[in-house]
């Protein structure tokens, strides 16, 4: 994960603000939307919108370290990105997030793979 | 009568020709080179429990009957009368002391012996040989309850025709020495090839795809594990190519999902252990469990038969076997499970007959049958095994077992007599005391 | 207030005997016709969910095989419940798991769904019991329509047993004999 001063980062609220398995959107200039995710203690940021059909992941329903999509039921592991079950099969783009003084930060250029 | 010698197959590349599943001399060529030689699973003991109870089954596109005679023997007879071919049997099972033909009541009895004539002094003049005249018998044998019949005199043993695939099928055929009982069949038609059901068999790369809708419901409604690709490609089973026939097994207890996709739904009581043990050794009886399996030509998965029609028309036979070891409640459940998940009405096989569809009706495109189909999987990731008989897959997930399916069909094809048809040595080890019919 | 008499096949009684209820055979007749009525549109319009809910919490949807034996031995042609292999042997909760299934975008088998037509009559009441549980039979035509050129056509009988429940019915148990012998459809995925 780069942490350059010149990289944008997305304020997506502050610790506290999402309970466990819940999720946010996280939207920002020039940058698709997001979907914020706290599962496991960890805070995930994916593209918010499903690979697969035009449906926002911030709805879907956390499953330990994966989101399900609501529309038709895709799981997509938040760690990686990966769709593990039908009907997707294209992973989604994953954005590194960091805590810094309280405030939850989403990169605005996903990881590289 | 050598004739065109068919090459279907590259196994360099796994280039697969379309046109086995929609050329009609093809068709006709599978009806005496296949179905009239090797041993086709037929029908099940408990069928036919009595003297005098038959059922009517088919081999290939023979329709037979499956008869017990009065001395307990069993007969698989054509159910076709010698006079003009009219059929002995209309009836899907029952008892009778005779078969009387409908059109002019030439009468068999149980063993296919033509026991009357009308009319032999009086219109046949005394010149009638009634004893040259019995229905066409074929060669019957059991193994572990299941019946096979063969049309061919040159057939090797049923024990040797089923080889070492036997060390796994003991494993759910043969647990308990109590046996088996068959209920059933569904029958049905699918409008494909019925080679596409059977190769299916060793087809685990479509599970979580073709029957995604069933394992997600299953799994929202009724809480079982998800099955994705991941869990898939962990599996510690193997795909096994052992004498003809396909098969793929679990190891336990790794391959958590051996429990539900068991073939045949026996329920396997937790106190049937010991007996099994004795009859499988340890091994088999607790270390490996059996998959989805497929017998050459057309027995699709426990006992289930795919029964040509023509090269587009398969009949689907979906019978049930409970074990009777199991409590009466148990078989209840195992054949309200078999009910649910495979028949015309399971809901994972009804997922699969399009595909199947698809894949058999690409021999009609001309554009496709240049780009020829693809069983490429795993190619050149096999090894061998001094426990696990056969032909083995590096990985659960392979099409090594599609592409040694159409080398069988291309040795059956191809071959003049059964004296060309190759037969791997039984090498197995088979601990325990079960054997092909104790 | 018109009688109708019928006498059923199977029980050998008048099926419009007077009963326990108030409602005339006449109003009863009626009212089941508008039920099955609107049964059968709710299965053509894929409401599947709603069908459901027609049903019992312990319902069960039964579907025996229907085998070819001689005339005499007809008492072997429809396996009884409990004794053989039926098409549907389902509860509540393997319902949900085949109707859940085609919400799901992939049950390939309905995937485009099936266009189907399900006419249904010939209701006869065969029984009504002390509680208001009321038998009845009916017969039903229901055609399938496929992808691009698949169709079959099944008919059969279904016999239904009823409770009247918050002013409408619940099907608590239903058997469903189709009249053919080998399916002549590639799959079942579609209810009756």
């Amino acid at each position: 994960m780069s942490d350059q001063d010149d990289e944008r980062w997305t304020t997506a609220g502050r610790v506290g603000d999402l309970a466990e398995g819940e999720a946010v959107l996280v939207t920002s200039p020039g940058c698709p939307a997001r979907a914020l995710f706290l599962a496991g203690g960890d805070y995930f940021a994916l593209d918010d919108v499903c690979s697969h059909g035009k449906s926002s992941l911030s709805e879907g329903f956390v499953e330990g370290t994966a989101v399900e999509c609501v529309l038709h039921g895709a799981l997509f592991d938040l760690r990686t990105g990966k769709a593990l079950t039908m009907p997707a099969t294209v992973p989604m783009t994953t954005y590194p997030v960091r805590v810094s003084d309280g405030e939850i930060l989403v990169r605005d250029r996903p990881h590289e793979n | 009568m050598a004739g065109t010698k068919y090459e279907i197959l590259d196994p360099e590349t796994g280039w697969l020709d379309p046109s086995i599943y929609t050329d009609q001399e093809i068709y006709r060529r599978e009806m005496t080179h296949i179905f009239g030689r090797a041993w086709l699973l037929i029908g099940h003991d408990s069928l036919i429990p009595n003297p005098g109870d038959f059922f009517h089954t088919y081999m290939g596109e023979d329709p037979v009957i499956l008869s017990r005679g009065s001395d307990g023997s069993v007969n698989v007879l054509l159910n076709m009368c010698r006079h003009r071919g009219a059929r002995l049997v209309r009836a899907d099972d029952g008892n009778c002391n005779s078969f009387v033909c409908s059109y002019h009541a030439w009468t068999y009895g149980l063993d296919g012996e033509l026991e009357y004539v009308p009319g032999e002094q009086e219109v046949y003049y005394g010149e009638l040989d009634r004893s040259k005249l019995g229905l066409k018998r074929a060669r019957v044998a059991t193994y572990a309850g299941l019946v096979f019949a063969t049309w061919a005199e040159d057939a090797p043993s049923l024990e040797d025709y089923l080889g070492d695939a036997r060390w796994y099928l003991d494993m759910e055929f043969n647990r308990s020495g109590k046996g088996t009982y068959a209920v059933g069949p569904h029958k049905w038609i699918q409008p494909i090839n019925w080679k596409t059901a059977v190769d299916n068999c060793s087809d685990w790369y479509h599970v979580p795809v073709s029957h995604a809708s069933a394992a997600n419901a299953m799994f929202r409604v009724l809480g079982e594990p998800r099955f994705t690709h991941d869990r898939l490609f962990q599996m510690k089973g193997r795909a096994a190519f052992v004498n003809g026939h396909q098969v793929q097994y679990f190891k336990m207890p790794e391959d958590s999902l051996a429990g539900q996709s068991k073939s045949i739904p026996t329920a396997t009581a937790e106190d049937d252990t010991a007996e099994a043990v004795e009859r499988l050794g340890e091994f088999r009886a607790k270390s490996v469990v059996l998959g989805t399996h497929s017998l050459f030509p057309n027995t699709v998965l426990g006992f289930r038969l795919a029964i040509p029609r023509g090269p587009l028309k398969t009949e689907f036979w979906h019978f049930a076997l409970a074990s009777n070891a199991d409590t009466p409640e148990q078989q209840r459940e195992v054949l309200r499970v078999h009910t649910a998940r495979n028949g015309v009405t399971g809901h994972f096989e009804a997922d699969d007959v399009d595909n199947w569809r698809q894949v058999s009706e690409s021999g009609l495109s001309g554009t496709y049958r240049e780009l020829g189909q693809r069983v490429n999987l795993g190619i050149g990731h096999t090894h061998t095994d001094d426990v696990f008989p056969g032909a083995l897959s590096d990985r659960f997930v392979s099409e090594n077992n599609h592409r040694h399916f159409y080398r069988r069909w291309e040795e059956f094809m191809n071959a003049d007599s059964w004296a060309d048809i190759p037969l791997d040595p039984q090498k197995a080890t088979y601990e325990g005391t079960a054997g092909m019919n104790e | 207030m018109v009688v109708v008499t019928v006498i059923d096949r199977d029980t050998q009684s008048e099926v419009f005997a007077p009963t326990a209820s108030a409602k005339s055979a006449q109003e009863l007749w009626t009212e089941l016709n508008a039920f099955y009525i609107a049964e059968a549109w709710l299965l053509d319009e894929r409401k599947l969910h709603e069908w459901l809910d027609m049903f019992t919490e312990d319902l069960l949807y039964f579907m025996p095989r229907r085998k070819n034996v001689p005339s005499r031995e007809a008492d072997r042609e429809i396996p009884p419940y409990g004794t053989d292999l039926p098409f549907f042997d389902e509860d509540r909760k393997m319902m949900l798991v085949r109707i859940q299934r085609m919400d799901s975008g992939m049950a390939w088998a309905e995937e485009p769904p099936s266009r189907t037509r399900h006419l249904v009559g010939n209701l006869v009441v065969q029984r009504v019991e002390e509680d208001g549980t009321v038998h009845a039979k009916t017969a039903f035509l229901c055609h399938r329509s496929h992808a691009e050129y698949d169709t079959a056509l099944y008919s059969g009988y279904r016999e239904d047993v009823l409770h009247p429940v918050d002013g409408t019915w619940k099907i608590s148990r239903r058997t469903i004999v189709l009249d053919v012998n080998v399916v002549l459809d590639k799959n079942m995925a579609i209810f009756f």
